[in-house]
Order: C-alpha cells, then sequence, then structure tokens
C-alpha cells in the first residue's frame, strides 16, 4: 500500500474518479484484447515448435526433414515475437497507468535506493542485525523488541474510565491526516495495545507503571 | 475536435501483432514456396494441415488484435479530442 498513489474508483466502463481529482479512463479493453490475441500467438508458437513430434512428421534418417524445420524455426519466430509484444503491450499499460496516476512514477534514483533498502533489509534478516534495522517506518528486524518512542510515552497514562486507553487512542491515526501505509498504522497500534497490556499486567501484580515503563 | 496522432493508435506493441499476422501469412504461402507444391489430388499431409491451420489461427487473431487495437485507439483518441474541445475540468490525463 502506498499513500502516494491516488486511488481510483473504476465503474464497469472502466471510468471513475482519481483521488487527485480529475476523471480517468482505464483503457483495458484495448490492453486486455491485445493481451489475449498475443497469448493465443504464444500458445499457437508454442504448439509449431512440437507439432513436428506431436503429429509424428516423416523424419528422414539423419536430419529433421523439411517440414519439421518449417515449424520448429516459425514456431521459435513465433514465440520469440509474442514474447516481445506481450512485454511491449505490458509496457504500454503500465505506461498509462503511471500517466493517469493509478500507480505512482518512480525515478530511476528512487528505484534504485529502493533496491538499495530491500538489499539492506535482506542483509540484517540474514546475518546479525544491522544497526538501522528499526527503519523510522516502525519496521522491526525479526526477533527484536522495539517500541516506537510515541507508544512509550503515551503507554503509562491512565485510562479515562469507560474510555479506550490512552496509549491506544495516541496510537490511533488522526482521520484528517493522508492515508499511511498498512504498517505504519498497525505496529504502532499493536505496540502500544502491548505495552498497554503490559502496564495491567504489572499493576496488577503490585508494581507500578514506572516498572512497566522500564521493563519493556 | 483535433485529428487523432498516428502515435496514439500505433503503439509499440501493435507492430508485434503485425508480424505474427505476417507470420500467419509466410506458414498459410510461404511454406508451399519452400515446401513445394503438393501433387494436384494427393492427400494432404498432417504437416501442410497443421501449417494451413496454425496459419490461420495467426491471421485471425493478429487481424483482430489489429483491428481492436485501432478502432479502441480512435475511439479514445476521438473522445479525448472532444472532451477538450468542450473544455471539460480536469480532462482525461492519460490521453495528453
Amino acid at each position: 500500500v502506498n499513500p502516494t498513489a491516488p486511488s481510483v474508483a473504476a465503474g464497469s466502463d472502466g471510468e471513475g474518479r482519481c483521488s487527485t481529482g480529475g476523471w480517468v479512463r482505464l483503457r483495458l479493453g484495448r490492453h486486455l484484447s491485445a493481451f489475449a490475441a498475443t497469448a493465443v500467438s504464444l500458445l499457437a508458437g508454442i504448439w509449431l515448435l512440437v507439432a513436428p513430434w506431436v503429429l509424428d512428421y516423416p523424419q528422414p534418417s539423419g536430419g529433421w526433414g523439411r517440414p519439421t524445420l518449417i515449424d520448429f524455426w516459425t514456431g521459435v519466430g513465433v514465440v520469440a515475437v509474442s514474447s516481445a509484444t506481450l512485454i511491449l503491450y505490458a509496457a504500454t499499460l503500465s505506461g498509462a497507468m503511471r500517466r493517469m496516476g493509478v500507480v505512482p512514477a518512480q525515478t530511476r534514483a528512487a528505484r534504485r535506493q529502493h533496491r538499495a533498502d530491500g538489499r539492506r533489509a535482506g542483509r540484517g534478516r540474514s546475518g546479525t542485525p544491522a544497526p538501522e534495522a528499526a527503519t523510522p517506518s516502525g519496521r522491526v528486524a525479526p526477533g527484536a523488541v522495539a517500541v516506537p518512542p510515541g507508544a512509550v510515552r503515551s503507554a503509562p497514562e491512565p485510562a479515562p474510565a469507560g474510555g479506550p486507553p490512552a496509549s491506544v487512542a495516541a496510537a490511533a491515526p488522526d482521520p484528517a491526516s493522508p492515508p499511511a501505509s498498512v504498517d505504519d498504522v498497525l505496529v504502532p497500534l499493536a505496540t502500544a495495545l502491548l505495552a498497554d497490556l503490559v502496564r495491567r499486567r504489572m499493576a496488577d501484580a503490585g508494581d507500578g507503571p514506572t516498572a512497566a515503563q522500564g521493563g519493556r | 475536435v483535433r485529428t487523432p496522432r498516428l502515435t496514439s493508435l500505433m503503439s509499440a506493441g501493435l507492430w508485434g501483432t503485425v508480424v505474427l499476422t505476417l507470420g500467419g501469412v509466410w506458414l498459410l504461402v510461404g511454406r508451399v514456396l519452400v515446401a513445394g507444391r503438393p501433387a494436384a489430388g494427393a492427400v494432404w499431409t498432417a504437416a501442410a494441415r497443421n501449417d494451413v491451420v496454425v496459419g490461420a489461427v495467426l491471421i485471425l487473431v493478429g487481424s483482430a488484435g489489429i483491428f481492436t487495437q485501432v478502432a479502441f485507439g480512435l475511439r479514445d483518441a476521438l473522445a479525448a479530442g472532444t472532451r477538450r474541445a468542450d473544455g471539460a475540468p480536469g480532462a482525461d490525463p492519460a490521453e495528453r
């Protein structure tokens, strides 16, 4: 879920209102027909590749017959062209969606940064946890117990009677703010709930909330 | 209403569909040129029958693909031109 990506509420006719304003038309009919035609051609090419052996073409001793050669190499060409055509149609579709704002436009530098982040995260999972394992976005390396600073500050506050715990209220997203990613919403919420649970158990056991704050 | 641009009708993938259609023509016609014309009254071999059927399928599918691509492209280009001429607010950004 990308918070910067505008959503599109497309109707049955493929037309809808984009969250950034303005109408967008998803020209799916055009792309679907192109994909279908190319997929059928790809299947025909694969069939041409195997047909000489499936249909048992006559083969002269020590080589392929002329019909086999023709069908095989024509099949190779059809498979290659239809694969390239599928890629081109997919690129056309993704470009159209990017222009419409359905898919966020990513610059080359942003893609490189995204790949580097993925590699760093992979290294953190496979070996020793890197110092940046707990990222600012709230992602925590597996096995680590980390509480975002905002949740820790709000955890020891007493809950008002009849209402939700203060920590939960503090972790709840502001409805007026732009939509955040699932991680950004769920991680602080789950952490705040966990801290609240720990605080209550410590209080039941006779310890004060200060112990819960220090004993995360 | 502006005349639709050729680039909006002829996407890159459309050229691939044209090549696939020509591949069907090759299977139907060109094969006879290379493999030789079968004798009159001779029974069709499995290879000849297969090439005719697959060639016809490629021509049909390719032609249908080209037709739908051009038809949808024309429709969208005309719709975009009409919206621009009407001065509709928030005209379709995909058509730009």
